[in-house]
């Protein structure tokens, strides 16, 4: 872990970074709740830029930050999830999908749908790899548009 | 009563639209509720009421100190707080000390005088460190630790000065207040780990109005206690703040009794300045003059001396000893002790004024200084960037 860690009486914790750029990133969370990000450049001891965030707003931004924000404006993932439908597909033994795998069949090229998981047996292999081997009696969990679907389920025929 | 109720409606609001001033001019409230006081001096006739008041204000100020203070940072960076305590200390009280003496003072008057003028304001630094965004800077650290430091030597300077105020300074009396130190604080400070848990239980009390009378009246009481023992009541109070500062209580403590701190606090600055009468202010001009350039050096030689070891530039060692300059809080609370203890004569009559100078002043250069250094400093490296750039 590269982040530091200090108390600083009467004004908060104090947070710090070297970045692989060369500077340091300072981050100030106040007791009072304001957090403050300080951008030293390489060699300074005044920060170049400091950063002034509510609570709310870091919460925010940390979670941008963090690859964990998810869009948040409700219409559009309405329209996004009307378009898009997640459906289980058998794989039938024998057929053209049995013993190859989601590289050759070119699944996502060729289809433009996603496989989430394979349930094997007892098995489930979430978001397996495009070597993956795909076997007969395989469920397959798998996100795309009602015209991707049609297409994949050609694919996995052979059509 | 009616009187009474008129002198504290008018006082609040002198306390309110002095600290709405001071925050427009970017200041510490601080000197600015003292003024208040100074100029309503001749107005509060009800002195007995508004004492009680700024009593309890000083209490809570103290309780506050303990409960907020941090003896995991003391802990963790033990060495490095005490080199730099130590050094602010040897350098700063030396100076209040000589120039008490100067003036024919005692020893006891004079060691009050050396310690307003030793301690740095924790309040008026912090907030400036704060709204200058000056706590992410490598001497930030160094300031912080000094701060800590002080409000542990504050303590045990109240409570040395009180004891020997109330014992005497004689052999007998003199050992007899260490011994009392020794058994009322040490058991404070060395707090066994396993009496936590049983306070954490004692302290649970469910409804927060009940919560609020029990925790004001432990304050109360401990410093009432403190004071029955010879000390200042401010010393009960912060070591029963620096108890409850490790219980699971404290945030809880703090949020509910933050606001009675900030009522009674401002009151009790505030009737620092009402102690003083106008006429009190002659003769003061010299020594209160002296004490700030000294004051003032004093602090920017601290900030050199601590830095030159930590290897930081000459800017981060400048601003460590700008940032110390201001004097408020624990100053007045050593001149309001002093006043309240020392036998009649010059120095009783005139601690209070010099103090009250001195605060005023350093508060104000302190907060500029602070605030001006690094525009200062800005400048001068673009000046010398594009001289270089020309060569």
């Amino acid at each position: 872990m590269k982040m530091h860690e200090a108390e600083l009486p009467g004004v908060g914790r104090k947070f710090w970074i070297h970045t692989d750029a060369g500077e340091k990133v300072t981050i100030i969370r106040h007791s009072a709740g304001k957090r403050e990000v300080y951008r030293f450049q390489k060699g300074e001891e005044f920060p170049s830029s400091v950063i002034e965030l509510s609570e709310e707003e870091a919460r925010e931004a940390g979670a941008v930050l963090s690859g964990e924000f998810r869009l948040r404006t409700v219409e559009r993932m309405d329209v996004i999830v009307k378009e898009m439908s997640l459906e289980w597909v058998k794989v039938e033994t024998g057929s053209h999908a049995d013993g190859r795998t989601i590289r050759d069949l070119a699944i996502r090229t060729k289809t433009g749908v996603s496989i989430l998981a394979i349930l094997r047996e007892d098995l489930c292999i979430p978001g397996p790899e495009s070597s993956e081997v795909l076997k007969g009696d395989d469920v397959l969990l798998v996100i795309g548009r009602p015209e991707h679907h049609k297409r994949f389920r050609k694919v996995l025929a052979g059509e | 009563m009616s009187q009474s109720l008129l002198e504290l409606g008018v006082i609040l609001a002198v306390l309110f639209a002095g600290g709405l001033i001071a925050s427009r001019l970017r200041q510490s409230v601080i000197p600015a509720y003292i003024l208040g006081g100074i100029l309503l001096h001749n107005f509060v006739t009800n002195v007995e009421l508004i004492n009680l008041l700024s009593t309890i204000g000083l209490m809570l100020l103290l309780f506050f100190i303990g409960l907020e203070f941090s003896t995991s940072y003391l802990r963790h960076h033990a060495r490095p707080i005490a080199r730099a305590g130590v050094v602010d200390l040897a350098v700063n009280f030396p100076l209040g000390l000589l120039i008490g003496r100067a003036m024919g003072w005692d020893w006891l008057a004079s060691s009050y005088l050396g310690a307003i003028v030793y301690i740095s304001s924790s309040a008026v630094v912090t907030k400036a460190m704060i709204d200058n965004r000056q706590v992410a800077n490598p001497e930030a650290d160094t300031i912080i630790g000094i701060l800590v430091f002080e409000d542990l030597a504050i303590v045990l300077i109240l409570a040395l000065l009180t004891g020997f105020q109330s014992g005497g300074v004689e052999a007998a009396g003199l050992s007899w207040t260490l011994l009392k130190i020794v058994l009322f604080i040490t058991p404070f400070l060395l707090i066994p780990p396993s009496v936590i848990p049983r306070l954490n239980r004692l302290l649970h009390v469910e409804s927060t109005e009940l919560f609020l009378l029990m925790a004001l009246a432990v304050v109360l009481l401990a410093s009432a206690l403190s004071t029955r023992l010879g000390f200042s009541e401010a010393v009960g109070a912060f070591l029963v703040g620096l108890l409850f500062s490790e219980t699971a209580h404290r945030q809880r403590i703090i949020d509910r009794l933050a606001p009675f701190r900030d009522l009674f606090a401002a009151i009790f600055f505030l009737s620092f300045g009402l102690m003083i009468p106008w006429e009190g202010w002659s003769g003061t001009t010299l020594p209160i003059l002296g004490l700030v350039l000294l004051g003032v050096a004093g602090k920017i030689a601290t900030g050199w001396l601590v830095c030159r070891s930590s290897r930081l530039s000459t800017r981060a060692c400048a601003s460590t000893g700008t940032s110390l300059i201001p004097r408020g809080e624990f100053s007045i609370i050593l001149a309001v002790a002093a006043a309240a203890g020392l036998p009649d004569g010059p120095a009783r009559e005139t601690i209070l004024p010099i103090a009250a100078g001195f605060v005023l002043a350093t508060g104000a250069i302190g907060v500029i200084g602070m605030r001006e250094l690094p525009i200062y400093w800005e400048r001068r490296m673009e000046k010398t960037k594009s001289e270089r750039g020309t060569r």
